[in-house]
């Protein structure tokens, strides 16, 4: 029962000599802590945005500000919601700027990238397909519920972290976390639809 | 009707009829679909949460509870934790590490703690504004005292000259070539020619050199000379009757060569002691001289920059034969370092040509040119 915390805190410790490695200038324990944590924020970010050229721009970003500012994290917070948050931070403004600055923009935009899935997919990479649907599905959230969502069943963040990473209260978070689950089985469930409707109509036309 | 099923999302709200176990929330006691969606959606989610904090026991109620109000509730349970599951999946990323490290690296101070970074960043400032009053210094001494800095290179065509002779001959030859076709003359010219060249260009700054031969006795030499500033002179040397020298090339027999096929450089500059005891040690004849100059300034040139870092320097080449020579014969081992550090004695009056008496020539000089303007 007691070996979950110990391991727990020994993966801290682990994680925190790394990060003093890193600080005092080891190259390689910097590599390592990139290694550790660049799978998980990259799904973050792309699942937020949904784009992957601004998801690999803001991953970077972000490390390297972590990178540059490591003695100033506090040890008592996990590295990762730091990154994280810092994450957050990098992505929203790099949105922000990369905000389309017509609805003509935004139009092509996202032509650009429903062909880009429509491609994926008669490639049958159905694993792709999948992950496309997912990322269609999640971008019919809110950004709140999408966030919510992510952090809880992506990174399996207990609502409390939630809470304070987004500087909201708890019942918002349990809240937005609800209804974002039930969008997006409900959005998953129309695309499903679509998809089948789509298909018994080749059907019918082959027929 | 009933709502078309799909892998995903396999639930018929029909399914739903039954869902309402108490019945107290809905008016009249007939509960709408809409409700008992509401109803399922709720237990799932607390069924979703309970899970994520691992508490198996609740789980298990819950859904035992949700079956049994409702034989589609598991159904949507399913669709709900499978649309959710799918995020546990990461997307595949790049690996950006490779990136992320050059970037770093390229940003001031990588991995650098912030103390040793402000460390750092103090030092750089300091030696810039250390650099900034050097500079200042620089600049209000240079104002104040135009003399005492200098940033150019004093010239010093003749030590250079002399050096590469003491090494190599064909290097001399190639400095004073490179000198005379500064000057845009060459080697061949008449002397007079040379001189003349070497005096026009001067004025101009560049740097000048006249060679001239070694004239017998009889020719007499005569300079316009500069005043004496700080110790300096310097003189063009020109032969008195170079119209006959001019006229004979360079075997001329006017000329009586000594044999000898050497001649000495001096930059030294001209004091007076070394040309009282060069005058003094020869009892020259003003014949007999090669000479050249650094800038062979105008009078009027050396006048304005006497003293100044403008103010040309002395450079005199002295042959004892020039003609035969001409600069292309010479014989290295015969520099020795009397001859080219310039007469220090008076046993060899004839081979070391000293310095002049420019003070003379420039009486003599400044007399001509006044019988000159009075024409």
């Amino acid at each position: 029962m007691s070996a979950a915390p110990v391991d727990k805190a020994s993966d801290k410790a682990r994680e925190m000599a790394l990060i003093t490695r890193a600080s005092a200038g080891d190259r390689t324990a910097a590599d390592l802590l990139i290694r550790q944590h660049q799978s998980s924020v990259y799904g973050y970010i792309l699942r937020m945005c949904g784009r992957p050229e601004v998801a690999e721009d803001v991953v970077q970003e972000a490390f390297v500000r972590v990178l540059t500012n490591l003695d100033r994290f506090d040890p008592r917070f996990r590295f990762s919601t730091w990154l994280f948050t810092i994450a957050r931070r990098v992505m929203l403004n790099t949105l922000e700027k990369k905000k389309p600055s017509s609805d003509t923009d935004r139009t092509e935009s996202a032509a650009g990238r429903g062909e880009a899935a429509e491609s994926a997919y008669e490639g049958g990479e159905r694993c792709l397909v999948t992950r496309d649907a997912l990322t269609t599905a999640l971008m019919g959230l809110s950004l709140e519920q999408r966030e919510i969502i992510l952090l809880f069943h992506q990174h399996e963040w207990p609502i409390w972290l939630i809470s304070e990473h987004l500087g909201v209260p708890e019942g918002t978070v349990k809240s937005h976390l609800h209804r974002g689950r039930l969008r997006l089985r409900e959005i998953l469930a129309e695309q499903a639809t679509v998809k089948g409707s789509a298909a018994n109509r080749a059907e019918e036309a082959w027929l | 009707m009933t709502t078309p099923t799909n892998p995903i999302n396999p639930v018929n709200p029909d399914d739903f009829s039954d869902l309402w176990p108490s019945g107290d929330r809905l008016r009249g006691g007939e509960r709408s679909t809409r409700a008992l969606r509401f109803e399922a959606d709720v237990l799932i989610n607390r069924i979703l949460d309970a899970e994520a904090e691992g508490e198996v026991l609740d789980v298990r109620d819950l859904v035992r509870d949700g079956e049994a109000s409702s034989k589609g509730f598991r159904a949507r349970l399913d669709a709900t934790r499978a649309s959710v599951g799918k995020l546990a999946l990461l997307p595949q990323g790049p690996d950006l590490t490779a990136k992320i490290l050059a970037r770093v690296e390229a940003s001031e101070r990588p991995f650098v703690v912030r103390p040793q970074r402000a460390r750092a960043r103090r030092g750089r400032l300091l030696a810039a504004c250390g650099a900034l009053a050097v500079l200042s210094l620089v600049a209000v001494v240079q104002r104040l005292y135009p003399d005492a800095l200098s940033w150019s290179r004093p010239q010093r065509p003749v030590t250079d000259l002399v050096a590469a002779a003491r090494s190599d001959v064909s290097v001399t030859l190639d400095s004073i070539q490179g000198a005379f076709q500064q000057v845009g003359t060459d080697l061949s010219s008449p002397v007079s020619r040379l001189a003349r060249q070497a005096t026009r260009s001067a004025n101009s700054g560049r740097v000048a050199i006249a060679l001239m031969p070694l004239p017998s006795d009889e020719v007499g030499v005569s300079a316009p000379g500069v005043p004496e500033a700080a110790g300096w002179g310097v003189g063009a040397l020109t032969l008195e009757g170079s119209g006959v020298y001019d006229s004979k090339s360079l075997g001329s027999t006017s000329l009586s060569p000594l044999g000898s096929s050497t001649f000495v450089a001096s930059d030294a500059p001209p004091t007076r002691e070394l040309r009282e005891s060069a005058v003094q040690g020869s009892g020259l004849t003003l014949g007999g001289i090669a000479g050249a100059a650094d800038a062979l300034a105008s009078t009027q040139h050396a006048r304005k920059h006497a003293g100044t870092a403008q103010s040309p320097r002395p450079l005199m080449l002295l042959s004892e034969n020039p003609l035969t020579c001409a600069m292309l014969r010479i014989e290295p081992e015969r520099l020795t370092d009397e001859m080219l550090d310039g007469p220090s004695s008076a046993d060899s009056p004839s081979r070391l040509l000293p310095w002049l008496d420019l003070s003379r020539l420039m009486q003599e000089a400044d007399g001509k040119e006044t019988g000159r303007e009075r024409r």
